[in-house]
C-alpha cells in the first residue's frame, strides 16, 4: 500500500509539473496547488497514519490548516475589498 | 494485565497527540510566510511571474521527488519498528538520511547557483528581474532556508534514533520515538509540496 502511494505521490508530481509548463491561463495555479493539496492528504492519511488515528488526533490534524485557511481568508478579505467605489 | 496495557495504549496516543499539536504550530509558522506570499503575489502579480522563472526548475524537481522518496522510506521504517525489526529500522532510516542528505547537497549546488545568477535582494540584485522580484527572492530565501533548517533538524534526530536502535533491541519506547520522528519529517515534506509551486512554477507557463 505505501509503495502505491508513493506512485501516485510522485505520478501526480509530475502531473504538476505538466500543468504549470503548459498552463491553462489563470485557472493554472489554483489547479496545481489543488493537486498539491491531494498530495498532502494522502500523505497525512497513509504516510501519517492518520487513517488509523483516533477522532482526537484527526482533529488535531486539521486544526493548523483549518486556521491558516481563516487567516489567509481573513487577510484576502481585507486586501480584496480595499479600492471599492 | 489489561489495565496495563489499557495505561501504555493512552501514553502512546497522547504521546502523538502531542506531536501533531507541535505540527499545528509549524503549520502556522510556515503559514505566515505563506500568507506574506499570497499579498505580496496579489500585490506585484507580474513581478513575481518574471523573478519565478529565475529559481532553477530542474533542481526544485528532482528535490521534490527525493523528498516524496524520503517520505516513503520513512514510513517503511515507521512500520518496521511497528513489527519490532531492527535490522528494517536501521536500513530505512539510514535510506532517509541518505536522501535528506542528498536534498541539501542539491539544495547547496542550486544556492551556489543562485548566488552567481545574483538573485539575492539588495544592490547587485539581477537587473533582469523586475523591482519587486526582490520580496519574490527575499521570501525564497527565508522559505526554502528555514525549510532547509527543519531537514537538518530531523536529520539529526533520525541519527539519534539509528545510533538508539543499533545499541538495543527496537523495544515499543523506541518504536514510538520513530513514529514521531516520521510524523516530523512528512510533515517537512509537506510544506516543501507548497514551496515547490509557489516557487518554482507560478510563472512557467506565462
Amino acid at each position: 500500500m505505501l509503495l502505491v502511494i508513493w506512485l501516485v505521490l510522485v505520478a501526480l508530481h509530475f502531473v504538476i509539473l505538466g500543468c504549470a509548463w503548459f498552463g491553462f491561463g489563470p485557472a493554472t495555479t489554483p489547479v496545481i496547488i489543488s493537486l498539491a493539496i491531494i498530495q498532502t492528504i494522502l500523505i497525512m492519511l497513509y504516510f501519517m497514519e492518520v487513517r488509523y488515528a483516533g477522532k482526537v488526533i484527526r482533529v488535531f490534524a486539521v486544526a493548523g490548516f483549518f486556521w491558516l485557511l481563516l487567516q489567509l481568508t481573513l487577510i484576502a478579505t481585507d486586501y480584496l475589498s480595499r479600492n471599492w467605489h | 494485565m489489561p489495565e496495563q496495557n489499557q495505561i501504555v495504549a493512552q501514553q502512546r496516543e497522547a504521546a502523538t497527540l502531542g506531536m501533531w499539536a507541535f505540527l499545528a504550530t509549524e503549520v502556522l509558522f510556515f503559514g505566515g510566510l505563506f500568507v506574506s506570499y499570497t499579498v505580496y503575489r496579489h500585490f506585484y502579480f507580474a513581478d513575481f511571474a518574471a523573478a519565478s522563472r529565475h529559481t532553477d526548475v530542474t533542481f526544485g524537481t528532482i528535490n521534490s521527488i527525493i523528498l516524496l522518496t524520503s517520505s516513503f522510506t520513512m514510513a517503511l521504517a515507521v512500520r518496521a519498528a511497528k513489527m519490532a525489526s531492527q535490522r528494517l529500522v536501521s536500513r530505512h532510516l539510514l535510506l532517509t538520511i541518505f536522501l535528506g542528505i542528498f536534498f541539501l547537497v542539491i539544495k547547496g549546488f542550486e544556492y551556489h547557483k543562485d548566488i552567481v545568477d545574483h538573485l539575492i535582494p539588495g544592490p547587485h540584485f539581477n537587473a533582469e528581474i523586475p523591482l519587486h522580484g526582490q520580496i519574490f527572492f527575499y521570501l525564497y530565501w527565508i522559505m526554502t532556508g528555514l525549510h532547509g533548517v527543519h531537514i537538518i533538524i530531523g536529520l539529526a534526530i533520525m541519527s539519534i534514533l539509528l545510533g538508539l536502535n543499533a545499541r538495543r533491541t527496537a523495544s515499543l519506547k523506541n518504536s514510538q520515538a520513530i513514529e514521531l520522528a516520521g510524523l516530523y519529517w512528512h510533515f517537512v515534506d509537506i510544506v516543501w509540496l507548497y514551496l515547490y509551486p509557489l516557487l518554482y512554477l507560478v510563472g512557467r507557463h506565462a
